[in-house]
């Protein structure tokens, strides 16, 4: 319903709401059939040692600090197999169900609402976009599988993240070429494809030291939960 | 990326990258394009519902958003290549680098994200396989289009009341998902941000149609 509220938000559409609310109702209810629509293979996103080799060499060079989709796209392999690729101590890989998610992103609303973060999508690997924003914050859990985040309480970014469709999470900290690190919280779909990154810091690049204390209690968090590899 | 270190970076390390996304010149128009069928269906969707942005009725019709495109009257879209991409970014650009509009995307046709920004406007360098798109000089949104993924663009005029105008522009790949929209709500057709779009409106008209 508040993907659908979003995405009516910028139009001032208000002639049709209840057949609008009725609509996304069904619709959700039906969803079983977007997987037709949207088919994604499942792929093993565990790396393998000749894999590690090859992502570790990448950020010992020229690659030092650099964000996922960039050693993803300069390796040509899903983002989800570089983080898993990473040495253990700079990164943490977990499997994603709905209620890990939700709690993994309460984590993340702890890092504070005014707190700056840069997010990150691709498609497939295919493009990128990036901006500044405030942390986007969870919405009222509706238990329709989606997850609402919003930023600026509203005014910022809104995203409606489909719970089913993500299959990982992953905590990554690199070391920076200049001493600052890259910090990210990534959500992965079962092709290893990037749905959400949200990017505490990334080497070279200012940031919000605030972001500090509620990033590395999202990380002590997913410490606790069942791993994606291994 | 779109850092002075994820440039030098991908001028470095992405020269040979461009494989990672392949290019996908398809010609198969069954899944970009409106089926008679879906072409009912969608007709009579927005028969009822004449406002819903594109990710909302593909969502409700489980019709990809290209298809969706495809089948309205009030929408052309053309197919496109990097040199189409090219020429119709150059239109936005013209609607002004300090006017508001609605990003909106979807990530391989599941999780939408729509956010208020700037109209991001094309660099006058791009990173290697990119076409790259700045909003705000640079502070704002970042964004790097493969142009070989986009194949088709649409220019969509949605009616609304009270004199309100709401227009998109939709950048859709060969499986008719949709890759980012820019939406514009303007209330009259002088504004700067309607006569630009205007412009992206006849510059796609003069270009050959998809789904034709």
């Amino acid at each position: 319903m508040k993907y659908i509220s979003s995405l009516t938000h910028g139009f001032n559409v208000k002639l049709c709401f209840a057949t609008v609310l009725v609509a996304s109702f069904a619709t959700l209810l039906s969803s079983s059939t977007l997987a037709e629509l949207n088919p994604i293979t499942a792929i093993n996103t565990c790396a393998v040692p000749a894999i590690q080799e090859k992502v570790n060499k990448f950020y010992l060079g020229k690659g030092k600090g650099a964000p996922l989709m960039i050693a993803g796209r300069a390796l040509k392999l899903p983002e989800a197999l570089i983080a898993s690729a990473l040495q253990p101590e700079q990164h943490i890989g977990v499997k994603a169900d709905a209620k890990r998610i939700k709690d993994i992103w309460t984590t993340i609303d702890q890092w504070g609402e005014e707190t700056n973060v840069r997010l990150v999508f691709t498609m497939g690997g295919s493009h990128v976009f990036d901006f500044p924003s405030n942390v986007p914050i969870r919405q009222e859990d509706l238990d329709d599988g989606w997850l609402d985040i919003f930023a600026d309480q509203g005014d910022g970014v809104r995203g409606h993240l489909w719970l089913d469709q993500i299959k990982t999470v992953y905590a990554i900290n690199l070391p920076g070429s200049d001493g600052t690190p890259t910090r990210a919280i990534s959500f992965y779909a079962a092709d290893g494809s990037l749905i959400i990154g949200v990017y505490a810091s990334i080497s070279t690049k200012s940031y919000d030291k605030a972001v500090e204390p509620g990033f590395e209690k999202t990380w002590a968090l997913l410490k606790t939960l069942p791993k994606a590899c291994g | 990326m779109p850092t002075k270190f994820t440039t030098a970076v991908t001028a470095a390390l992405m020269l040979n990258g461009c494989s990672l996304a392949t290019s996908h010149n398809t010609s198969d128009t069954s899944l970009s394009c409106a089926s008679p069928s879906e072409q009912l269906k969608i007709e009579q969707y927005y028969h009822n519902k004449p406002t819903d942005p594109l990710p909302l009725s593909s969502r409700m019709l489980e019709i990809n958003e290209g298809k969706v495109a495809s089948a309205l009257a009030n929408s052309i879209g053309v197919d496109a290549n990097p040199e189409i991409l090219s020429k119709v970014w150059q239109t936005i650009d013209s609607w002004g680098n300090e006017q508001n509009v609605e990003f909106i995307t979807t990530i391989n046709g599941w999780h939408g994200f729509t956010f208020k920004t700037k109209v991001p406007t094309s660099r006058d360098k791009f990173a290697p396989g990119f076409y790259d798109i700045f909003a705000d000089q640079g502070k704002g949104l970042h964004g790097h289009i493969n142009p070989l993924q986009v194949k088709s663009i649409y220019a969509t005029k949605f009616p609304m009341k009270d004199g309100k105008r709401n227009l998109a522009i939709s950048l859709f790949d060969d499986k008719g998902d949709g890759i980012a929209s820019l939406y514009v709500t303007t209330t009259f057709s002088t504004s700067k941000l309607a006569q630009g779009f205007d412009k992206t409106w006849a510059l796609i008209e003069s270009l050959p149609r998809s789904c034709r």
